[in-house]
């Protein structure tokens, strides 16, 4: 117990520090986010006073910025459940240092997706009509549905597991405001026996119902593309594609969240090069997978030959969207598989460089995805132009700060690795793993 | 901030696009005129002002609010139909660039300080001018400048010229050329009709006749009958593929200036091969053979002329039209029953236009199409009672046997001095505006500069106020009586009426109104001529002449025309109303009135001269092909046209119909040059390109549209667009087409054409 | 009940734009302006395409009228999330302005790209607004509209044959553009009338759709061009 009472006690040091020491640097980080996400409140404002029009969107561009936004929002949030679900119930132990980090990406990111969907409706002053006139034949409606639904359980499946570090935290700051919310919080969690098992088993339950909504999600999103007429839009690989994206789009963003958790909250020893390897893996993996969609999507619409989907074929190859479509080829592939298919560059900085690679080559891929078709309309008739607006910019870059500047309240509020699973992992884990590797070995039961 | 100030006239006539304030609150704010009580809708007839047509309209009211145009179905020119003009004159009547007020000018010109007065004021101060000027003898020096597109107008206003004492009412008008023409050949100085419902082969020369004449509505419903069956072959003429080329069965593309050379051409095989009509040339025309003169000298005629001096080849080298084209147009032509050859306006433009418009109408005597179904016919005069001639003083009898100042209209010589036999002391223009395609807009600036006192009866504001001392704003069509005979391009005998549809907007007065006071406050001769308190007053006593006439009626529902025809035909006629006053209100209930019957084999009414007959125009003069000569500076020519609806007036103040000039190149607002694929691929110009187009007097930035209509020596530019939403609309536009045409010269000696210029495209940026 | 429809006769067509111009001033539909040009936010329910073909001298120009193609699938319908567009029984597709969100994905989704959106709150000049429509409404900023074949002339013909005690005959619905194109270009009425001229044409051997590979079915029916029969 002396022994592992003092590695619980340095954990819980290591892991409390963000929450108890505040440095300059979190002060400036918040200053710089709160300056951006200012900048992006007054353009919102600005648009909701002037409408649509101050974007750069016309006819037949109707959307742009701000749809690609939403689809490249809701598609890290595939990082958080999937990796955290797949992980716990794939028993993998190397998990435990990056669930709630990755499931916190999930749960705020969804919310800024979903900002920018409202953001871009001409009245969002009518957007309860969506439930009071509700028309389910609407693939949009199907993401009203699914991404509710996914907000709700993402949730869920953060605060579960949040609920024995609540407890631990309730202890540790009884007596202070922080104390009181914390133990309203924590629902009364003593940490007995039963409680342990009912919350693995209600972890391990939204585990699995996790998985089912996160896929569905984003293939609904991918749905309201697929389901028009539009040429490459109207694609039926377009489900598979985007949730390869996605998930493609989370692991990066998690990466880059843990690179930068892992050096600002000193967690050098909790976040080892082997989990950036792992997820460098992950990574290269959906990579080639994402490639291989890309491809055969591209593939299929330039041999068919069918002159609307050329035009928006080769306005993605050769015209206007050329650069950024062969960005997205560099960005999401080129330098991936470069840099992670080798061991030796598979370091944190390399994974580092190939997450922010892949998060810039994700978000071109949305914009690639929504244009040309949007630019290149079936009938003959003046080919559309977009360029998008400082309005645009700001909304996005306010978006995105908020969401990181939200995620970083969240470090100082919570400890942001998991305190009782590395605890777990530390007691129960090891034995359980080896338990498990012996059962595979023949001449010893397999439980 | 110059805009800002300028549109201070009138007691806050604001143009500020409202696009300040909250987006939320406008979502609140109902932008429309729906009240819960009144709404009464009402249909008025009238006649539609916004081109020299004279289309029937019925004008759709709520309360007291013009709300929409639609065609007067009883009218016979237009039927129920309306061009997009029409629809679009809705904007012309609460246009935010209307003139509210008599203004005067206080500060310096272009200062754009105006002062509202009174129209006493107003009236006192331009009555004082003209007696003053009257009274030194120089009452000739005053010029009314600008087209009056009713008759009913024109005619007050010579009135008023003529017993003043000015020769100079002076305006732009393409079509004297066919004027010209057929006063020539028919002895008539006036238009002659083409019976399109009958016809069955046009042969345009490029003839834009579905969209650019008076009469094109008229035009469009033949198009579209005929079309039906499929029985009438167009033929268009042109060098460039124009909107009305697009719709005819064959293009034949031609050199510019040289369509009078390719109709000598055809007439060349029609003579040699004996395909003209022999019958008709024997009874009803001149000159065809050769002739002795009055000196007993022996004279080439047509025949001669055409055989002697015109070899086929030639004309199709000139040309650029194949032999074989040729040949086999002018078989089909002569072969037809009933065909047209149709010469345009636009040869207004070209130095040796007359004789070019000629030879195309010698087409006609040619195939014996005129006086007959389905060829060239004179339009029957409606018997309105002519004003009583009015007494001329000596004073102005003096003055009126002065030269006529035909510039600034007609040439683009500067100057007042030297070049003149006068100076202009005031200078009066008409409510219409100029149309943008106006060519000699550069020396007109100069005039306005020069001119001490400019007074305008314009009805909207925009950049030309900055040359005017003194407005008296006209009303829009929709306010005034008017009275519109239909164009003499159609055969149709049809007098179009209208009442006041609303009260005049604010202080604006109708221009013929503010005639009648003008010469009532300048007292005298002038007063005792023009009686009429109001022009109401003048057009009942022109109307009593349809009251007495033996024949037609007030416009009747077109099921019962055919009965009244059939009853004229046999010496009925319909019965006379009870009174003048009650035939009068008929009329302006009913929109006008008709003579529906028409009787070919007119021969007094088709040739007024002495002996009644088509006389032929031997042709003498070389017709050029080239109005510049090549030149390896720049080696395109570039032409100039008219965009549909346009040629008298680009209906700059109607937004609506502004936005629809550009569709074929989907533009809106921007002007553009067209250039042949070949030519856009060796100057390595792409489409939507921006480019400078220069010609030896100036250039211009626009942007290059790939069109293969064209041949590929030629580039092509609309007029009649405007760039720009007035009033910003300048007098000269700087980035007009017509910066390109060359000063100087004279058109009536003929040595210069408007409508092609030599010019040198290049890329910007290098 | 009905199924209106249209019949545009290419060969008659002259492209004199009086149908938008028609359309333009009935609907209250917002005039552009050079800024509004550059962005590319026209407004036109109805619009004038033009196709040319053929290299110098051998070109052919035509001119396509399209209104809304009102489809018998629309796939405008489909994909709205409130039901603000959709298929009325007069085989009319209607829009609702006070329901529209202005998500555009109707817009997006039209093949034929005739569906509009306003930018902007609309720009009349106040002085103009006396010339509104009464019978349509202004559309407000952020919604979606397009041509209704004007509805509401339906409506009050409708109501007139009530206030007559009579029957609605068909001529007696005649849209904007119908009845004031110059060369009669442009017939109207109902499909499921089988004695009416539109649905006699809409068989003829010269009808054709646009994009009737699509399946949407449009209730707007060209005739192509003929040739002179010398």
């Amino acid at each position: 117990m002396g022994d592992a009472g003092q590695e619980h006690k340095k954990y819980e040091e290591d892991l409390l520090r963000p929450l108890l020491k505040t440095g300059r640097k979190f002060y400036l980080a918040v200053a710089i986010l709160l300056a951006v996400f200012a900048f992006g409140l007054w353009a919102w404002i600005y648009q909701v006073r002037n409408g649509l029009g101050v974007t750069g969107l016309n006819r037949p561009v109707y959307w742009g910025f701000y749809i690609t936004n939403f689809v490249f929002f809701i598609g890290i949030s595939h990082a958080g459940t999937l990796i955290s679900a797949i992980l716990r119930l794939a028993h993998a132990e190397w998990r435990r240092a990056i669930t709630r980090s990755a499931e916190v990406i999930t749960v705020l990111v969804l919310f800024f997706g979903v900002f920018n969907i409202i953001n871009d409706l001409g009245r969002p002053d009518r957007l309860f009509f969506i439930i009071k006139h509700a028309k389910f034949g609407s693939p949009l409606l199907w993401d009203v549905v699914s991404i509710s639904l996914y907000m709700a359980c993402s949730s869920i499946y953060l605060f579960i597991p949040l609920i024995p570090d609540i407890a631990f935290l309730r202890d540790k700051f009884k007596g202070t405001l922080r104390g009181f919310i914390f133990r309203f919080l924590s629902l009364g969690w003593t940490g007995s026996g039963k409680q342990w098992r009912r919350l693995e088993k209600a972890i391990s339950a939204m585990a699995v119902l996790v998985i089912p909504i996160a896929v569905s999600v984003h293939t609904v999103v991918s749905y309201v593309f697929a389901m028009t007429i539009q040429p490459m839009w109207h694609s039926t690989i377009f489900g598979p594609y985007f949730v390869t994206g996605a998930i493609f789009s989370g692991i990066a963003a998690l990466i880059i969240a843990m690179v930068i958790i892992r050096r600002s909250c000193h967690l050098e020893s909790y976040l080892k090069p082997v989990h950036f390897n792992n997820l460098g893996l992950l990574l290269l993996v959906m990579s080639l997978l994402w490639f291989y969609f890309t491809f055969t999507e591209n593939l299929t619409a330039f041999y068919g030959a069918e002159p609307s989907h050329l035009a928006v074929f080769y306005a993605k190859l050769t015209g206007p969207y050329a650069p950024f479509f062969w960005s997205m080829v560099f960005c999401c592939f080129i330098v991936p598989v470069g840099i992670l298919s080798n061991r030796r560059t598979r370091t944190i900085r390399g994974t580092l460089v190939a997450s922010l690679a892949v998060i810039m080559g994700m978000w071109l891929e949305r914009f690639t995805i929504v244009l040309p078709t949007l630019i290149n309309p079936r009938l003959p008739y003046h080919r559309g132009i977009y360029s998008p607006t400082w309005v645009e910019i700001a909304i996005t870059a306010g978006s995105l700060a908020m969401f990181i500047l939200l995620y970083v309240l969240f470090v100082k509020i919570f400890p942001i690795v998991s305190l009782w699973e590395i605890k777990q992992g530390r007691e129960a884990g090891v034995e359980e793993t080896a338990a498990r590797v012996r059962g595979y070995l023949p001449g010893t039961s397999a439980t | 901030m110059k805009r800002r100030d300028f549109l201070k006239i009138g007691g806050g006539a604001s143009l500020a696009w409202p696009l300040s304030g909250c987006a939320i609150g406008k979502l609140s704010e109902r932008v429309t005129n729906t009240t819960w009580s009144g709404n009464l809708e009402s249909w008025i007839p009238t006649v539609c002002g916004a081109c020299p047509g004279g289309c029937g309209i019925l004008v759709r009211k709520i309360d007291d609010r013009v709300v929409k145009v639609e065609g007067n179905p009883w009218h016979p020119l237009n039927r129920d139909k309306v061009c997009p003009r029409g629809q679009a004159a809705v904007d012309l009547l609460y246009n935010p660039a209307r003139i509210q007020a008599p203004q005067k000018r206080v500060g310096g010109r272009a200062s754009r300080k105006w002062q509202e007065i009174t129209w006493e004021e107003a009236l006192a101060i331009l009555s004082e001018k003209l007696i003053q000027l009257r009274n030194e003898g120089k009452s000739h020096t005053v010029i009314f400048l600008g087209q009056l597109d009713s008759s009913a107008s024109a005619e007050l206003l010579s009135r008023f010229m003529r017993t003043y004492g000015s020769p100079n009412q002076i305006q732009f008008d393409p079509w004297e050329i066919l004027e010209n023409v057929y006063s020539h050949s028919h002895g008539i100085r006036d238009l002659l009709a083409f019976d399109f419902e009958n016809c069955r082969y046009i042969l345009s020369f490029g003839a834009q006749f579905l969209t650019n004449w008076p009469t094109s509505l008229e035009v469009q419903r033949a198009y579209g009958e005929r079309r039906s069956k499929r029985d009438l072959k167009i033929v268009q003429v042109e060098p460039r593929f124009s909107l009305t080329a697009s719709r005819a069965d064959s293009w034949i593309p031609v050199r510019p200036g040289t369509e009078g050379l390719l109709a000598l051409g055809i007439a060349s095989v029609m003579v040699r091969e004996r395909l003209y009509d022999e019958e008709f040339i024997d009874r009803f025309t001149s000159k065809f053979e050769d002739w002795t003169d009055q000196r007993g000298e022996k004279v080439e005629g047509f025949r001669t002329a055409i055989l002697r001096r015109f070899r086929l080849e030639d004309i199709s080298d000139k040309t650029g039209v194949p032999l074989k084209t040729l040949i086999e147009t002018a078989k089909e032509f002569s072969s037809s029953e009933r065909a047209l050859a149709i010469a345009d306006y636009n040869l207004f433009f070209h130095k040796d236009g007359f004789f070019q418009a000629s030879a195309i109408h010698a087409l006609n005597a040619l195939g014996g199409f005129i006086d007959k179904p389905g060829g060239v016919v004179r339009q029957r005069k409606a018997p309105l009672k002519a004003l009583p001639e009015p007494q001329v003083d000596e004073i102005a009898k003096k003055a009126l046997s002065q030269p006529r100042l035909d510039w600034p209209v007609k040439s683009s010589r500067a100057g007042t001095l030297g070049g003149n036999p006068y100076e202009i002391n005031c200078l009066m223009l008409s409510p219409q505006a100029l149309p943008s395609s106006y060519p000699f807009y550069r020396n007109f600036e100069r005039v306005l500069e020069k001119t001490p006192f400019v007074v305008s009866f314009q009805p909207y504001q925009d950049a030309s106020l900055d040359y005017v001392d003194l407005v008296l704003p006209d009303t829009t069509f929709f306010e005034k009586w008017q009275m519109r005979e239909v164009s003499s391009l159609s055969m149709k005998t049809v007098v179009g009426v209208g009442q006041p549809v609303v009260e005049p907007l604010q202080s604006s007065r109708p221009f013929e109104d503010v005639i009648l006071s003008l010469a009532k406050k300048m007292g005298g001769p002038m007063a005792s001529n023009f009686p009429w308190p109001t022009h109401q007053e003048v057009l009942r006593d022109q109307l009593s002449g349809l009251y007495e006439a033996e024949r037609g009626s007030i416009f009747i529902p077109p099921p019962d025309e055919v009965q009244l025809k059939i009853l004229e035909e046999q010496g009925w006629r319909f019965p006379r109303r009870d009174s003048l006053d009650a035939f009068l209100k008929d009329i302006f209930e009913k929109g006008g009135w008709q003579d529906p019957v028409y009787h070919f084999n007119l021969r007094t009414a088709t040739y007024q001269n002495i002996q009644r007959k088509f006389e032929f125009l031997a042709p003498v003069q070389d017709q050029n092909q080239e109005t510049e000569p090549e030149d390896a500076e720049f080696p395109f020519q570039l032409i100039l046209y008219d965009l549909p609806f346009t040629p008298t007036d680009s209906g700059g103040n109607m937004p609506v119909f502004q936005q629809t000039l550009g569709f074929q190149f989907e533009s809106e607002w921007k002007i553009w040059v067209e250039v042949n694929p070949t030519t856009a691929e060796k100057l390595q110009v792409r489409d939507r390109d921006p480019v400078w187009v220069e010609s030896p007097s100036g250039k211009i930035r626009t942007v290059a549209r790939v069109f293969p209509g064209l041949a590929p020596g030629l580039l092509a530019m609309p007029l009649g667009k405007e760039e720009v939403f007035p009033p910003e609309k300048k007098l000269s536009d700087k980035n007009s087409p017509l910066r390109l045409t060359r000063e100087g010269g004279d058109l009536r000696d003929g040595s210069v054409s408007q409508r092609t210029v030599r010019v040198k495209i290049y890329k910007t940026g290098g | 009940m009905s199924k209106w429809g249209m019949v545009i006769d290419l060969d008659r067509c002259t492209g004199c734009q009086a149908c938008v111009a028609a359309c333009m001033v009935e609907n209250n539909v917002p005039f552009s302006t050079p800024e509004i040009e550059k962005r590319q936010r026209s407004i036109s329910w109805m619009s004038v395409l033009t196709v040319t073909e053929g290299t110098y001298p051998d070109i052919r120009q035509r001119f396509i009228p399209r209104p809304c193609m009102h489809c018998e699938n629309p796939p405008c319908v489909k994909v709205c999330p409130v039901g603000a567009t959709y298929k009325n029984d007069e085989g009319l597709v209607a829009q609702i302005y006070t329901r529209c969100i202005g998500c555009r994905y109707c817009t997006n989704n039209c093949p034929y790209t005739l569906k509009y959106f306003n930018y902007f709150p609309p720009h009349w000049p106040k002085p103009m607004r006396k010339r509104l429509n009464p019978d349509v409404s202004v559309r407000q900023v952020g919604v979606v509209e397009k041509c209704t074949f004007c509805h509401h002339r339906l409506q009050k013909a409708k109501e007139k044959a009530g206030l007559e005690k009579r029957q609605l005959r068909e001529e007696d619905y005649v849209p904007a553009c119908v009845q004031t194109c110059p060369p009669r270009a442009i017939y109207f009425g109902d499909l499921d009338n089988p004695k009416s001229p539109v649905a006699l044409l809409a068989k003829s051997s010269r009808a054709f759709r646009l994009l009737e590979e699509l399946g949407t079915e449009p209730q707007v029916f060209y005739l192509t061009e003929g040739e002179w029969h010398g």
